[in-house]
């Protein structure tokens, strides 16, 4: 009798728990570039209460508010980073335009019952606001042809990003060794004080086993996660000491050449060249 | 593992955004304690005139709902509708616009009351306002637990601990928030506490206290614990009890003598015990019981008060007080000594000599007492006395008390009595039982008896005879002695009864008038002199004489007399007062002495009195005399000169003039006596014959001669000085029937010979030989030993009374040839050597003592 009740009781709390308003799902993005803009979603449940207000900070910092009962209801306040499109907000969505670094932050969106208990839900994310490279990583310092024994040193450098890129050099497709890799280097660029051009260093001595069907294949991957990847990719001939009076520097102008093609172009040039030097051969 | 990480990664992403909250919200920190009312504040401020507060909503992080809210959106803010969450702070909160900042204020706060509060202020233009405040609820510590070292809880005391004791104690602080500090104070001085927490909030500080010293009793030991500045602290003080054994103990007064049989309270304190000691009392290992102890006001000394009689017994008991502390009974008790010096009134016992025999010691032997003496401090003077008198060193008189020994020489009936001796030390005169000396002796006729029976013939006369004697059983001889025969008295006249016998008499013819004579015997002997009784016709009495007037008054006059013989018989007196004019009898006085007063006589007249005797026989003379009476006094100093002066005056002169001479012719016959004496001696002629003494012849004589021989003044042991004669007599008398003597006489010397030698004695006492000095030094190392011994004093020469005494009884003189007539003159003493001596005395006594002659045995 006595649990009976108990369970009664129980089953009361948790319907009330359940009636009572519900913040269902807060769609903010995490990484935005600069320049872009992002839809912020705010979708409750109220769960049969009626709506006092939906409000949106980005820090502390009210910047957005929706009451119902006012006229109008929806009311913004100029926060700097912070560009409503007025046009394109609603009570559940906020719409900001032309993001700039001052856009990162704490977004939280809060809304709020009637009364009298004026039941209050909130949650927030913060949105990080990314400055992608003009473009991709820039190679320098190879040779067209190796011969076993030399010495391979390149230079792959990225234009200013923020954050910092991640950089990575790739030997035949496999991570470089770490004994083969020096740097990253970063430096502040000078127009952009909060952005940094990053460079690494790839050097290491030619083996035979470098050379897989007599060429070695090198590329440099710059990573900006979860916005940003580009890579600049390299095919080199082994060179016979022989052989060497033999038209060697358009062999080499010709990988040179290849070194500025987009990454599609670099491609198919890795895959010819190869070929013709054996027809040659 | 992979659960694990996640929610690893959730905390610290929550945590991670708490810490951007706090960054991005301002947050304020509020400490409030229990209890008390805490105001959390709101800054509802407008930036703008124009703008207003439309609500202000106050959240707890934890929860979605507000728990406080104040609408104003549609009205003033002055009636805002407020609204508090029943299960938070209900009515206990009320919001305070009007404070800069707002406040939320709330009363009596609770422990559940701690968390983040939100205030959200709804603007009706401005940016909606948030800030938080951080409520940390202050509880106080409300438990606080003392243990010790054995894990018991302490409430107020702890202990008792004993000296170089360590202890800990364990001060744990439950049930407040945040964890509290906790700290020991020692008498309000804090010491380093070391602490530790406990599960919870709790905390345990710890105490070590100790080696424990005896100053350190009483210390208190608070531990105080609180968890903030305006919380009140909790404390506990507990007092360190300790147990001392006593530091000392002492008998007060101790290894002093003590009287015996005299109550005393003996006092012994012991300090420095804790609880106090207590103390007991032991007599050689024995427990004293009837102990009273005492505390001092501040607890620190127990005296114990025992009130004990000691006797002679304990003399050398130890006395022992031990104190010791009840509660430290493996603690040996403290004990002070102390070895009894009992002192104690003499103890003394008289021991007749012990080879005297006390039921039978004859008049004339000689006694000696030893006085047996226990006494502590030893005596310093020893006495003897008889019958309650004490008794003096007198050799003269026999008497010789040397040390501790009571020597008496020729003890007599006088001498018997009760003898004690007294010791005498500072603890008082210990007098011993009386032992009582009896002494023997054969009947002699008892003094003061009627001697003279006027008997008529034909009359039936009742004659008594009065003895004394020791033992007084005895039996009588009577025998009739006249001018012609002497008979012996038929029993069937005599009548006894104890000491006296009555024989029945009736003279007859002239024949039966003679005198009775009366012997008793005891066992001791034969009556030496018997009872003389005179019966003579009876007669009228004789005139009385020496009459004189006394006592003259106005109207009456005394007349005395000494009487004169009775007649035989029982007489009375008669005055006759008469006019001398007239003959007219104005008084007429009879008395049965002859003394008498005249009453009724007219003032200033003289009268003829007359005085005489009469018995049944009719009346004696009359004895004549005048008597006046006296005159009134005006005329009566007249008389005086002119009547009574001259008369008197010359009746003095002439009796004394008769006195003179007749002293002067007495001395002349004394000195040529003495002379004829002293000649008879040197020349060692045996003692003559006694000088006439006539038996009595008449009846007047011969009452005389009775009543110097049966006088009892004569055996005095101890006479006065005028008696010294008499007295020295009676010595010989005794002497002489021990010792035979030297002489030809025998042992039973007869009446007269003994009183022969009083002639002998008179002259050598009055007159003594030149030779005095020499004479006597060998007898006072042979004979008189004894006293001269024990008075140290042989070189000097012997007192006049002890030179007399030998020369009346001489001794070894004649053996040793000392030349020296008056050693044949008297009775040796050498049987007084004989005598058992004190031991002092034996060994004092001088090598020569071996000339003692042989002969000269006892009996």
């Amino acid at each position: 009798m006595f649990g009976r009740v108990i369970v009664v009781l129980l089953l009361l709390w948790k319907q009330e728990e359940v009636n009572s308003l519900r913040l269902v799902e807060l769609r903010v993005p995490t990484h935005e570039r600069e320049g872009g803009m992002a839809l912020l979603g705010c979708q409750y449940d109220l769960e049969g209460d009626t709506l006092y207000s939906l409000k949106w900070y980005k820090e502390s910092r009210e910047f957005y508010r929706f009451v119902p009962k006012n006229e109008p209801p929806v009311y913004y306040f100029p926060t700097p980073g912070v560009n409503v499109d007025i046009a394109r907000s609603s009570n559940t969505v906020v719409a900001l335009l032309n993001l700039t670094q001052e856009s990162a932050g704490h977004y939280r969106c809060e809304v709020s019952g009637e009364a009298p208990l004026f039941a209050t839900v909130n949650r927030q994310k913060y949105i990080n606001i990314h400055l992608l490279p003009r473009t991709g990583p820039h190679v320098t310092g190879l040779q067209e042809q190796y011969k076993i024994d030399d010495i391979v040193v390149a230079n792959c450098s990225l234009p200013p990003s923020r954050p910092k890129a991640n950089l990575k050099w790739l030997i035949n497709d496999q991570p470089a060794a770490a004994e083969y890799v020096i740097g990253p280097w970063y430096r502040v660029s000078a127009e952009r004080p909060d952005a940094a051009e990053t460079i690494l260093q790839l050097s290491f001595q030619a083996t035979s086993a470098h050379f897989i069907n007599g060429a070695i294949k090198l590329k440099c991957q710059a990573t900006i996660a979860p916005l940003y990847q580009r890579e600049t990719e390299s095919t080199h001939y082994k060179a016979f000491p022989i052989t060497a009076t033999t038209d060697p520097p358009d062999v080499n102008k010709a990988s040179f050449s290849k070194d500025y093609a987009e990454p599609a172009e670099n491609s198919l040039a890795t895959l010819i060249i190869p070929i013709l030097y054996l027809i040659l051969v | 593992m992979g659960s694990k990480w996640i929610t690893n990664n959730t905390e610290k992403y929550l945590s991670y955004l708490a810490y951007l909250l706090d960054k991005i919200v301002p947050m304020t920190q509020v400490v409030a304690v229990a209890g008390e009312p805490v105001y959390l504040p709101c800054d509802i401020a407008t930036q703008d005139e124009e703008d207003a507060v439309l609500l202000v909503l106050w959240y707890r992080e934890d929860l979605g709902t507000p728990i406080y809210s104040v609408d104003a959106r549609e009205r003033d803010f002055g009636v805002a509708e407020r609204w508090s969450d029943e299960s938070v702070f209900a009515s206990r909160a009320y919001f305070l616009p009007e404070r800069r900042p707002a406040e939320l204020g709330v009363d009596r706060v609770k422990a559940s009351d701690q968390g983040v509060y939100r205030c959200r202020v709804d603007f009706k233009q401005a940016q909606t306002r948030n800030s938080r405040v951080n409520l940390t609820v202050v509880v106080p510590p409300n438990k606080m637990v003392i243990t010790d070292d054995k894990g018991d809880v302490k409430q107020a005391i702890v202990g008792p601990y004993i000296e170089g004791d360590t202890f800990t104690l364990k001060c744990d602080v439950t049930g407040g928030r945040p964890r509290p500090w906790v700290k020991w104070f020692r008498d309000e001085v804090e010491t380093d506490t070391p602490a530790t927490p406990l599960s919870g909030n709790g905390v345990r500080g710890v105490l070590r206290v100790g080696p424990l010293t005896r100053l350190d009793v009483r210390a208190a030991f608070t531990c105080r614990a609180s968890n903030h500045a305006r919380a009140h602290p909790i404390e506990t003080t507990l007092t360190l009890d300790m147990n001392f054994p006593p530091l000392t103990v002492h008998i007060l007064g101790s290894n002093q003598p003590l009287s015996a049989s005299r109550r005393y309270d003996l006092l012994c304190q012991s300090s420095g015990s804790r609880p106090p000691a207590s103390i007991t009392w032991w007599k050689n290992g024995h427990r004293i019981n009837n102990a009273k102890e005492t505390l001092s006001t501040d607890g620190n000394t127990t005296t114990s008060t025992v009130s004990l009689q000691l006797t002679k017994s304990d003399a050398g008991a130890k006395l022992a007080c031990r104190a010791s502390n009840p509660q430290m009974p493996s603690v040996p008790a403290l004990e002070d000594d102390w070895t009894l010096d009992i002192q104690y009134v003499p103890e003394t016992v008289v021991r007749l000599g012990t080879n005297l025999d006390p039921t039978n010691i004859r008049e004339g032997s000689d006694v000696y007492f030893d006085c047996n003496i226990k006494a502590h401090p030893y005596v310093y003077k020893v006495e003897w006395r008889h019958n309650g008198k004490t008794l003096l060193h007198n050799v003269g008189q026999g008497i010789i008390i040397s040390n501790q020994s009571l020597v008496l020489q020729g003890v007599g009936r006088k001498t018997a009595g009760n003898y004690t001796c007294v010791g005498f030390n500072a603890e008082g005169d210990g007098e011993s039982k009386p032992f009582s000396l009896n002494v023997l002796y054969a009947p002699t006729c008892r003094s003061s008896q009627q001697r003279v029976h006027g008997v008529a013939k034909q009359e039936r006369a009742h004659i008594t005879c009065h003895v004394d004697a020791n033992p007084p059983e005895v039996t009588f001889r009577w025998t009739f002695n006249n001018t012609a025969n002497s008979n012996e008295v038929s029993d069937t006249y005599v009548s006894r009864a104890g000491t006296s016998s009555t024989v029945t008499y009736t003279p007859h013819t002239e024949m039966d008038y003679g005198t009775l004579l009366c012997w008793a015997r005891n066992r001791i002997g034969q009556q030496r002199v018997p009872c003389v009784y005179h019966i003579i016709a009876a007669g009228r009495p004789d005139q009385v004489h020496n009459c004189t007037v006394v006592n003259a008054s106005l109207t009456s006059f005394g007349v005395r007399c000494s009487e004169g013989f009775n007649g035989g018989m029982p007489q009375s007196f008669l005055l006759e007062v008469r006019e001398i004019v007239t003959q007219e009898i104005v008084a007429n006085v009879s008395s049965a002495v002859p003394r008498f007063t005249a009453v009724g006589l007219n003032p200033g007249r003289t009268y003829a009195a007359a005085v005489l005797a009469y018995n049944a026989k009719g009346r004696g003379d009359p004895y004549p005399l005048r008597a006046g009476t006296l005159r009134p006094p005006e005329k009566h100093h007249v008389h005086d000169k002119s009547l009574d002066l001259p008369r008197t005056a010359f009746q003095m002169s002439a009796s004394m003039s008769v006195a003179v001479g007749g002293g002067i012719i007495l001395m002349v016959v004394l000195i040529l006596f003495m002379i004829a004496v002293k000649q008879r001696c040197a020349k060692r002629k045996p003692r003559s014959a006694p000088p006439p003494s006539s038996q009595p012849a008449s009846p007047d004589k011969l009452r005389e001669k009775e009543d110097s021989e049966s006088d009892d003044r004569n055996p005095d042991i101890i006479p006065s000085d005028t008696d010294q004669m008499q007295m020295d007599y009676y010595r010989q008398q005794q002497v002489s029937t021990i010792s035979p003597p030297l002489g030809s006489r025998g042992p039973r010397g007869s009446v007269a010979g003994v009183r022969g030698g009083l002639p002998a004695y008179c002259p050598l006492r009055t007159a003594p030989p030149p030779t005095h000095g020499n004479m006597h030094e060998p007898t006072i190392e042979e004979g008189y030993s004894y006293g001269v011994l024990f008075v140290q004093n042989a070189g000097i020469p012997p007192p006049a009374r002890f030179a007399s005494g030998s020369c009346t009884l001489p001794r070894g003189g004649s053996v040793t040839g000392t030349p020296g007539g008056e050693a044949r003159c008297g009775i040796p003493l050498q049987h007084l050597r004989t005598l058992p001596r004190p031991a002092t005395a034996a060994t004092a006594a001088p090598p020569n003592a071996p000339r003692v002659p042989p002969r000269d045995t006892p009996l």
